[in-house]
């Protein structure tokens, strides 16, 4: 799946978007920690697991080359992780299917990048309507 | 009176003709690459026996097994040598890929998909450039030919690379970025950018490799 905002197109390999993706999102486990009444789990707590976690936090990432870059700024530094086991550099989790995926409108906005991002460049599933139609619309809550 | 042209004046003719045609000929061989890059056309090239773009009109996903006979991707594989275990072996995956065990796969040019990438393996990832994406901000590179024809497609131009063949190499670190220039049509530009431009043809291979292991590799104008 394509990211569904980017800051821009790669500045390294020259084909990929370098979209915003948003990693350290609590757990499913995490979640019935903090709200155990929440179905569909039950009420056991183990406190020490909350502690291992780590605050949700942005990556912005090329979908073709991998280049990694901490910051909303592509001409800043990037970096690379390991090809073959993808691990976010920030919380080490899988970077593409660990507790992280491309983030939208109201994600963006909790990173506070709401402004760094390109509504040309903005990924509209099953929309041929042109760029940027919906960027203001698909907005989701934090999970 | 004889009205008829002697066969001197007939084989003029006819020489003067075959002329002009070669003349023709040549003219379009030479101009028919610049209008395709300055139009965004696809005109055929004169010897060209390959197909228009695989185009397909939703973001599939395509699985990495569909195959194609090894027979089929042998024929179509200037690149297949017998070392790298090609003929009449069945086990290859997409009729070209050596199985290294722990899902690695070695190429008869000797590049390796591994494990990785968002799709989960590279021969995903590279398989998500067999078709188009119309919807996809920005280019989508795809290649002609299917997988079979991408991996082969891959392969050449990595040959390309090796020999410094009209390639243009970056180095970042651990990754090399190949820009191969093939000589002729591997696929077209798709995705909203290549949209707008009408799928202009492609006929660069844009390789980023990490030692000899593919992380990407598309079509590129």
């Amino acid at each position: 799946m394509s990211p569904l905002h980017s800051i821009s197109s790669c500045p390294i390999c020259g084909g990929g978007l370098c979209g915003v993706r948003i990693c350290g999102l609590p757990s499913a486990r995490t979640r019935q920690l903090i709200a155990p009444t929440d179905p569909p789990f039950g009420g056991e707590a183990a406190p020490s697991d909350i502690d291992r976690g780590v605050a949700p936090h942005g990556l912005v990432i090329c979908d073709e080359c991998e280049a990694i870059w901490l910051d909303p700024d592509t001409s800043t530094e990037h970096q690379y992780t390991d090809p073959e086991d993808p691990r976010c550099p920030i919380c080490r989790d899988r970077l593409w299917n660990g507790n992280n995926h491309w983030a939208n409108v109201a994600e963006i906005a909790f990173l506070g990048w709401e402004n760094k991002t390109d509504p040309e460049l903005d990924f509209v599933p099953g929309g041929l309507d042109g760029p940027g139609s919906g960027h203001l619309n698909m907005g989701g809550e934090i999970v | 009176m004889n009205s008829h042209p002697s066969p001197q004046k007939r084989r003029g003719k006819k020489s003067a003709a075959g002329i002009a045609v070669a003349i023709l000929a040549a003219a379009y061989t030479f101009l028919a690459p610049a209008a395709n890059e300055r139009f965004g056309w696809n005109l055929p090239e004169l010897n060209d026996r390959q197909q228009g773009p695989a185009v397909a009109q939703a973001d599939t996903a395509v699985s990495a097994d569909a195959s194609v006979s090894a027979d089929t991707a042998r024929r179509r594989s200037p690149t297949a040598t017998p070392e790298a275990g090609v003929d009449g072996d069945p086990n290859l995956k997409f009729g070209l890929l050596r199985d290294l065990g722990g899902e690695r796969y070695l190429s008869p040019a000797g590049l390796q998909y591994t494990r990785g990438s968002a799709e989960g393996h590279r021969l995903k990832h590279v398989e998500r450039h067999t078709a188009d994406q119309p919807s996809r901000p920005g280019k989508h590179g795809v290649f002609d030919g299917g997988m079979p024809g991408a991996l082969e497609t891959i392969d050449r131009a990595y040959e390309r690379a090796k020999n410094k063949q009209r390639t243009t190499v970056k180095q970042d670190r651990d990754r090399t970025i190949y820009t191969v220039d093939m000589g002729s049509r591997v696929g077209f530009v798709g995705g909203q950018s290549g949209r707008r431009q009408r799928n202009p043809m492609a006929r660069r291979v844009q390789l980023v490799l990490e030692d000899n292991r593919v992380i990407t590799a598309y079509p590129t104008n």
